[in-house]
């Protein structure tokens, strides 16, 4: 059933053209804002329509039937939709943008929606209508006996005094070692962050030498981390510039913020991606030793910071071609605002970080977590201020960049970066916000169900 | 605890679930959810309410068959499960051959991956450096196949590097699940030398194995599991006698059955 769906709507994604999507899409999508709630609107109203539908049926060939006449109305609807909606604009306000045909546009981000809408609906139907304790279990802080129980740490033990004492010393390497049943989900934390401490050096061991492997047989190496990023800034700029027919004689302004974006955004991105799959694919080492298993995605961290390093002085050698070659091209000069650089980066580490956590833990119950996030992470690019300026975005669609993990973050990054302007108060609580709440959610379920990895690898 | 133990288990019990779908992802778990099925649970009891108490310098054998709960009770004491009920003590410094593999990344040398597993189970990076090459050496690899990725070794190489690595840590307590059918039969001698040697030096060893002539040559102590429990208890000779009878018949011994 999901499988037909994502088939139908992949098959439409990759029969339009990416060059006209992507700037249609970002034309559409914020410099049109009110085509994109209405079509979030219309969106959720056929999709939910369509499952419900689809979910009372008894049959597979039914269902999926009735899944892709769903998806077939969507994909219709969201073509006249995205095409009125240009029009519309051509209309009120002859501007630049309004030239756009907003149609290829506004047919992928429905398409993106009505697949992420799968996911939610589904999960949603999961959880409320079998079993309403399941998800009370998931989140009690005992940890629960049901699913995904982790029976291990969970039951709380009937201490009857009978046993003698033991000096009660839960490190991992210390002379006596006392292993009982947690009281509570979480094990004592402060010897946890000792031991996690004591083998920093393995995380950053690992990440080395993970990196050697990576690129052990290409000839031109490490230099793929950074001609990747430089290459696809490079193919969205010129996509952007085709589209708008020509730049805002603001020189490569719009380049290098396309730039340092996507490089800060491909840092969050593979710390969460590889962090995901950090726990699944180190089951020899997880089955055979007992460490902090927070070490893992630690050490994926680290990979993607010292992969983001060296696209720093690749940006700033941009600029300054940039500079060169165009002098209309913003040029921010040096200013103690660069100061504010270590902050965001240390943020969007922390946020990413504790996404990585989150989703490691989801893809030990569930395997396919890491295909359902490369579609998270499309679009959550694309809702990014990457593509587009923060400055994009008016009123209350404003919303959109604190709504988004790596929003108030990107947006101070290109407005140091770029603009060489202050941060206001909001923009730096939005950053400090999510860092701490990616990380104290993420950090939450990584280490109350640790102990049960060891089972279910 | 008191000094002369190194492992003291008490009332141990585990418990633990397991889904028994075949593919366990979140297209399933939505599948089923829309089928109005639901997901299909068994809880193990792999190990239930066990006791003992494991001097230093003992070698004990683990004998029993398939999901006696052998290889869980090892984790247990590894640290790597926590009980669900009763307590573990351990007294020293533990390694473990609990899966085949000395690190985990198979594109990554065998010297990678040794520093690599060195360095999860606490040693510094100068220690496990300077152990590499004792490593290397016992694990008897032909020339320069330490620094050859992992993938490009034997099955052998591979099991033998990866008991080369239990055995050179200096453990206090060496847990080892099935290690000792890696290597031939040079190796194995070899093997059973440094066990004997670890011993001598007071260390204590744990051996699950069902090559049931390696626990009698090697281990003064024997304990039998089965379904979770402990049955019996004792000298290797006699445990492994009586394993043997009820591999044979088939049916456990009539002064075990109320057990």
């Amino acid at each position: 059933m999901v499988v037909g769906l994502i088939g139908a709507t992949a098959g439409a994604t990759v029969g339009a053209s990416t060059v006209e999507t992507v700037l249609n899409f970002l034309t559409a999508t914020f410099f049109v804002p009110a085509s994109f709630f209405t079509g979030v609107f219309f969106t959720t109203a056929f999709s939910t329509g369509a499952f419900f539908t689809a979910a009372f049926l008894p049959t597979t060939f039914l269902a999926t039937a009735f899944l892709a006449i769903g998806a077939f109305f969507v994909v219709a609807f969201a073509a006249a939709f995205g095409a009125a909606i240009a029009l519309l604009d051509s209309k009120i306000a002859g501007s630049k943008s309004a030239e756009i045909n907003a149609t290829p546009a506004a047919l992928l981000i429905h398409l993106e929606l009505f697949k992420l809408l799968t996911i939610l609906i589904f999960t949603f139907r999961n959880f409320s209508r079998h079993s309403p304790a399941r998800i009370r279990r998931f989140f009690s802080p005992i940890g629960g006996r049901g699913w995904p129980a982790s029976a291990t740490c969970a039951q709380i033990c009937s201490w009857d005094g009978r046993l003698t004492p033991m000096p009660a010393n839960q490190d991992f390497v210390s002379k006596v070692q006392v292993f009982e049943p947690h009281k509570a989900s979480l094990p004592p934390l402060i010897p946890y962050f000792k031991e996690f401490w004591n083998r920093r050096v393995f995380a950053t061991e690992l990440a080395r030498f993970n990196d050697k492997a990576e690129y052990l047989g290409s000839r031109i190496g490490k230099a793929w981390l950074i001609l990747n990023p430089l290459l696809l800034g490079i193919v969205y700029y010129v996509v952007i510039i085709i589209i708008r027919g020509g730049s805002d004689n603001d020189g490569l302004t719009r380049l290098n913020h396309l730039l340092i974006g996507l490089f800060t955004f491909y840092f969050a991105q593979t710390t969460v991606m590889s962090g995901a799959q950090s726990i699944t694919l180190g089951g020899r080492l997880i089955l055979n030793q007992a460490f902090p298993r927070i070490l893992l995605p630690f050490s994926c961290a680290i990979q993607a910071f010292r992969q983001f390093l060296p696209t720093v002085p690749v940006y700033i050698l941009v600029l300054i071609v940039g500079n060169w070659i165009s002098p209309a091209t913003k040029f921010a000069g040096i200013s103690w605002n660069f100061l504010w650089i270590p902050f965001i980066i240390a943020c969007i580490a922390l946020t990413a970080f504790g996404l990585a956590l989150l989703f490691a833990t989801m893809n030990v119950y569930f395997r396919d977590t890491n295909k359902i996030l490369t579609y998270v992470t499309r679009i959550w690019m694309y809702l990014s201020p990457i593509l587009w300026l923060p400055s994009a975005l008016h009123g209350s669609s404003k919303i959109l960049l604190y709504v988004n993990p790596l929003g108030p973050a990107l947006t101070a990054n290109s407005r140091i970066w770029i603009d060489n302007s202050a941060l206001s108060v909001n923009i730096v609580l939005g950053c400090l916000f999510w860092a701490v709440a990616s990380m104290a959610i993420g950090g939450y379920f990584f280490i109350s169900r640790e102990r049960d990895f060891a089972i279910r690898i | 605890m008191p000094e002369e133990l190194a492992v003291r288990i008490e009332d141990l019990s585990i418990t633990y679930k397991v889904s028994l779908e075949s593919k366990r992802t979140l297209k399933n778990a939505l599948m089923r959810a829309s089928l109005r099925q639901e997901s299909r649970m068994r809880t193990i009891e792999a190990v239930k309410h066990l006791t003992l108490d494991i001097p230093h310098g003992s070698v004990l054998g683990i004998v029993g068959s398939n999901g006696a709960g052998k290889s869980t009770l090892m984790r247990c004491i590894a640290g790597i499960l926590t009980p669900t009920q009763g307590r573990v003590g351990v007294n020293g410094k533990i390694s473990t051959l609990l899966a085949l593999g000395v690190g985990f990344n198979q594109s990554l040398s065998g010297r990678d991956n040794i520093i690599l597993g060195g360095l999860a189970s606490g040693l510094s990076k100068e220690e496990i450096e300077s152990k590499t090459d004792d490593i290397a050496k016992f694990a008897d690899l032909p020339d320069g196949f330490i620094d050859l990725p992992v993938r490009t070794y034997s099955s052998g190489m591979y099991g033998r590097l990866s008991f080369s690595v239990a055995v050179n840590m200096t453990p206090d307590i060496l847990l080892l699940d099935e290690a000792l059918s890696a290597g031939d039969a040079a190796f194995k001698e070899k093997s059973f030398d440094r066990m004997r040697q670890l011993c001598a030096e007071a260390r204590t060893i744990l051996i699950v194995s069902h090559a049931l002539a390696t626990v009698t040559e090697l281990c003064d102590e024997a304990i039998w599991m089965h379904k979770g429990t402990m049955l019996a208890q004792g000298k290797p000779e006699k445990i492994v006698d009586e394993y043997l009878k009820f591999l044979n018949v088939g049916t456990l011994p009539s002064n075990y059955e109320d057990m």
